[in-house]
C-alpha cells in the first residue's frame, strides 16, 4: 500500500491549485493523466496553411478525428481537433454516462479540461457568491496569489466593477482588427450602451502578454485551436510538471480512483491501475477530491454504494449570437492574432436578475469548414461567405447562471455509470435585446440566427456536493469543503459550488481549492 | 482488398469527383479523391436522410442544388455530410487556400460576390426542389 500525508485526486485546475498550495507537504496526486502526442505544428497557422502540403494529419487527424462534428453530436472545435483529443480521450470508457438532455464531456488528461479552456479568469465577487457560505474576501488572497503565479493579462476598464481588482495584471493582449473596431466604437458610446445595460472591456485571460515566470509571452501564431500546451496559455499541467520536477509533489498517473473509506487515522483510497487492471490501495491522512464535479460526485456515491440518492446538477446554459460588421466585409484575413476571447461584455440591466457575462470571439482561429454549413446558402456560396464574411464576423457567447432545480440531477447506477438528467429551464433570454444593443456598435445580426447549445456544452458542471454553512446529510460539505459526516475527505472542485453564476468558474474554483488546501494544512497541525 | 470493398471504394471515388466538381468546378486531384474515400469509409452512413448518390451520379444531377434543398429540409442528410467532408479535406490543402481565405482586402468584390451567391442560392434552391420532386434520389 502506498501512502502519503495528503492525496489529491485529479490534476485539473482545482487539483493542481490545491497541490500548489500544499507543495511543502507530502502530497501525492493520483490521476489517469493522458498527455498530448508530439506534433509538428510550429509557426503561424495561416502561413502553414498557405505553404504546407501535409497539414491533413495536424488539422484533421490521421483518423479524421477533426471530422467529428460532421458525423456526430457537436463537440467544440478545440476539443475535436486531432492534437487536442487527448483531453477527452477514453472518458466514456473510464466513466460512462447515461444522459437525458445533457451533452457531458469529461477529461482524464493531465491538466484536465483546462488543456482546452478559453483561459478566461474571473474573480467571483459577493454578488457571484450569493448562496455560498463564503464571501469574496475569503477568496481574494488566493486570487491575488494565482494572478501572480499564472500570469493574467488584462486591464482596468468598464468591466472592473464586475471583474474586480486589476492589481497585478500583465498588460492586455493585442486586439485583432475587429476587437479594436468594437472597442473604439464602444468608447464613443459608453453611456448610451450603459443605459441598455451593456458594458464591454478587455478580457482577463491566463495568457501571457509578456514573458512571465519562465514562460514566453504569446506570439500571436493563432495555433491554439490545434496545438496543445502553447507555453503562453496557462494550463494546470505546467504547474504540476514544475512541482514534480522540483520534487515538491509526487504524481502517479495511470490510476483511476474509484472510491475511498475513512479509517480511524485517515483515509484509504481505492484505484484501478490502468496498465494492469489491478486494484491498488493508497492510504493518507487527508483526501482531497478534485476529479471534476461529475467524477468527484461519482467517487463519493460509489464509496457509499449509494444507487438511490440523486444529487444536484448545475450547468451554465450557453448561446451564441453571430454578428457581422458590414464595413469589414471583404477585408483581408489577419494572420497574427489571438484566437481566444477578444473582448468581454456584461449585461447588467432589468431584463435579467443578475449580470450575464459574454465572451466576444473572432472566427478566424478555426477552419472555415467548422462553421461553413451554418450559413443558409448553397455550398459554393457558403465558401464565398466564409471567405469574405469571416474577417467581418464575431461570435458573442453568453453564459447564463444556474441554480439547483429538482429535475436536474445525477445518480449512480449499479452498472457504475452516472445517470444525468437535465431539463433546460425556460429562462429569460436577452439575445434579442443584445442584438439591438450591438447594432449601436455597427454590428448586425438577428436573434433568429442565435444558436442555443444543448445543456452540458459549457463544460461548467457543478453543484453535486454543495458547501453550506450548516451542512446536512452525507452529501453536503462545510464551508471548507469537508464532506459532512467525514473527518478527512474534502471536495476541492466545483462539485461544492451551491450555484453557478454567469461568470466562468475556473479561477474561482482554483482559488477555492487553495482555500480548502489551507484548511487541510491547518487540520493536519 | 475484397471485391466488395474495391467496388465500394470505386464508387466513393466517383462520388468524390462529382462532389468536387460541384463545389470547385474542376476535377479533383487524385490525393483528394483517395483522402475522401478513406474519410467517408471510416464513418458510418447513418444520416437521418439517406441520399442515393448512384442515381445522382448516373443522371448527372446538380448535386449542389439538391444539397441546399435537402439541407433546408433536414440538415442531417448524407449529401450535406459528404459535401462537408470534401470541404474539410480541401481546406487543409494550400492550393485551395485562396478559395477559403481572403488574402487581400476586396470590399467591392466581397459585396458583389455575396450578392451574386445569394441570388445563385435562390436559383439553386428552386432547382434542387424541382430535382427532388422529379427524381427519386432519397434512399
Amino acid at each position: 500500500m502506498s501512502s502519503a500525508e495528503i492525496i489529491i485526486v485529479g490534476s485539473g485546475a482545482a487539483g493542481v491549485a490545491a497541490a500548489y498550495q500544499l507543495r511543502d507537504r507530502d502530497v501525492l496526486v493520483l490521476d489517469v493523466g493522458f498527455r498530448p502526442e508530439p506534433d509538428s505544428l510550429s509557426g503561424n497557422l495561416y502561413d502553414l496553411r498557405k505553404t504546407r502540403r501535409d497539414l491533413l494529419a495536424d488539422l484533421l487527424g490521421s483518423d479524421f478525428e477533426g471530422l467529428h462534428n460532421v458525423f456526430n453530436a457537436y463537440l467544440s472545435p478545440k476539443l475535436k481537433n486531432p492534437h487536442m483529443r487527448f483531453v477527452t480521450r477514453d472518458w466514456q470508457t473510464l466513466s460512462p454516462i447515461v444522459a437525458e438532455n445533457f451533452d457531458a464531456v469529461m477529461s482524464f488528461a493531465m491538466g484536465g479540461l483546462a488543456n482546452a479552456w478559453g483561459a478566461g479568469v474571473y474573480r467571483y465577487n459577493d454578488d457571484d457568491l450569493r448562496g455560498f457560505p463564503i464571501k469574496a474576501h475569503d477568496l481574494d488572497p488566493y486570487f491575488d496569489a494565482l494572478t501572480k503565479k499564472v500570469g493574467v493579462s488584462g486591464r482596468a476598464d468598464a468591466l472592473e466593477p464586475f471583474f474586480g481588482s486589476s492589481q497585478g495584471l500583465l498588460p492586455p493582449l493585442q486586439l485583432d482588427r475587429m476587437g479594436r473596431a468594437i472597442l473604439g466604437r464602444y468608447e464613443k458610446k459608453t453611456r448610451e450602451l450603459a443605459n441598455r445595460g451593456l458594458f464591454i472591456g478587455r478580457p482577463r485571460v491566463a495568457v501571457l502578454s509578456q514573458d512571465h515566470d519562465g514562460r514566453s509571452g504569446y506570439g500571436y501564431e493563432a495555433l491554439e485551436f490545434f496545438k496543445p500546451h502553447v507555453p503562453a496559455i496557462y494550463t494546470p499541467a505546467f504547474t504540476l510538471t514544475e512541482m514534480v520536477c522540483k520534487r515538491e509533489v509526487r504524481y502517479a498517473p495511470g490510476h483511476l480512483v474509484t472510491g475511498f473509506q475513512e479509517t480511524p487515522s485517515g483515509v484509504t483510497a481505492f484505484a484501478t491501475q490502468l496498465s494492469t487492471g489491478n486494484k491498488v490501495v493508497f492510504s493518507c491522512r487527508k483526501l482531497i477530491l478534485a476529479a471534476g464535479a461529475l467524477n468527484s460526485a461519482k467517487i463519493v456515491l460509489g464509496s457509499e454504494h449509494d444507487f438511490e440518492r440523486t444529487l444536484p446538477l448545475l450547468d451554465n446554459a450557453v448561446s451564441y449570437i453571430p454578428l457581422v460588421d458590414p464595413s469589414k466585409i471583404g477585408a483581408s484575413q489577419e494572420s497574427r492574432f489571438f484566437s481566444g476571447v477578444s473582448l468581454n461584455a456584461v449585461y447588467s440591466g432589468p431584463l435579467h436578475q443578475e449580470p450575464v457575462q459574454m465572451s466576444i470571439y473572432g472566427m478566424s482561429g478555426t477552419l472555415r469548414s467548422d462553421f461553413l454549413f451554418d450559413f443558409p446558402l448553397s455550398v459554393r456560396a457558403n465558401i464565398a461567405a466564409a471567405k469574405f464574411l469571416t474577417p467581418a464576423m464575431v461570435i458573442v457567447q453568453l453564459f447564463y447562471p444556474d441554480d439547483p432545480r429538482p429535475g436536474n440531477c445525477m445518480q449512480l447506477l449499479p452498472s457504475g455509470a452516472l445517470k444525468l438528467k437535465y431539463e433546460p429551464r425556460a429562462c429569460v433570454r436577452i439575445e434579442r435585446h443584445l442584438v439591438r444593443a450591438f447594432r449601436l456598435l455597427g454590428l448586425l445580426g438577428s436573434h433568429r440566427l442565435c444558436r442555443y447549445l444543448a445543456p452540458g456544452n459549457s463544460f461548467h458542471y457543478a453543484g453535486a456536493l454543495p458547501m453550506r454553512e450548516n451542512p446536512e446529510g452525507q452529501y453536503e460539505t462545510d464551508r471548507y469543503g469537508r464532506l459532512n459526516e467525514k473527518q478527512h475527505v474534502y471536495i476541492a472542485d466545483a462539485a461544492s459550488f451551491p450555484r453557478l453564476p454567469s461568470k466562468n468558474y475556473t479561477f474561482a474554483m482554483m482559488a477555492n481549492a487553495m482555500r480548502i488546501a489551507d484548511r487541510v494544512r491547518g487540520s493536519l497541525a | 482488398m475484397s471485391g466488395l470493398t474495391a467496388n465500394a471504394d470505386a464508387f466513393l471515388a466517383r462520388e468524390a469527383v462529382l462532389l468536387h466538381q460541384a463545389v470547385f468546378g474542376f476535377a479533383a486531384p487524385k490525393e483528394v479523391v483517395s483522402q475522401y474515400v478513406d474519410a467517408v469509409s471510416r464513418h458510418p452512413d447513418d444520416a437521418r436522410v439517406a441520399v442515393d448518390m448512384v442515381r445522382i451520379a448516373d443522371l448527372l444531377l446538380d448535386a449542389e442544388a439538391i444539397e441546399i434543398a435537402l439541407r433546408l429540409r433536414s440538415r442531417q442528410n448524407s449529401l450535406t455530410r459528404k459535401f462537408h467532408v470534401m470541404c474539410y479535406l480541401c481546406e487543409t490543402r494550400p492550393e485551395y487556400y485562396r478559395r477559403f481565405v481572403c488574402e487581400d482586402t476586396r470590399f467591392v468584390r466581397g459585396f458583389l460576390s455575396l450578392a451574386f451567391h445569394t441570388f445563385r442560392t435562390a436559383y439553386k434552391l428552386l432547382k434542387g426542389r424541382y430535382l427532388l420532386w422529379k427524381y427519386d434520389v432519397l434512399g
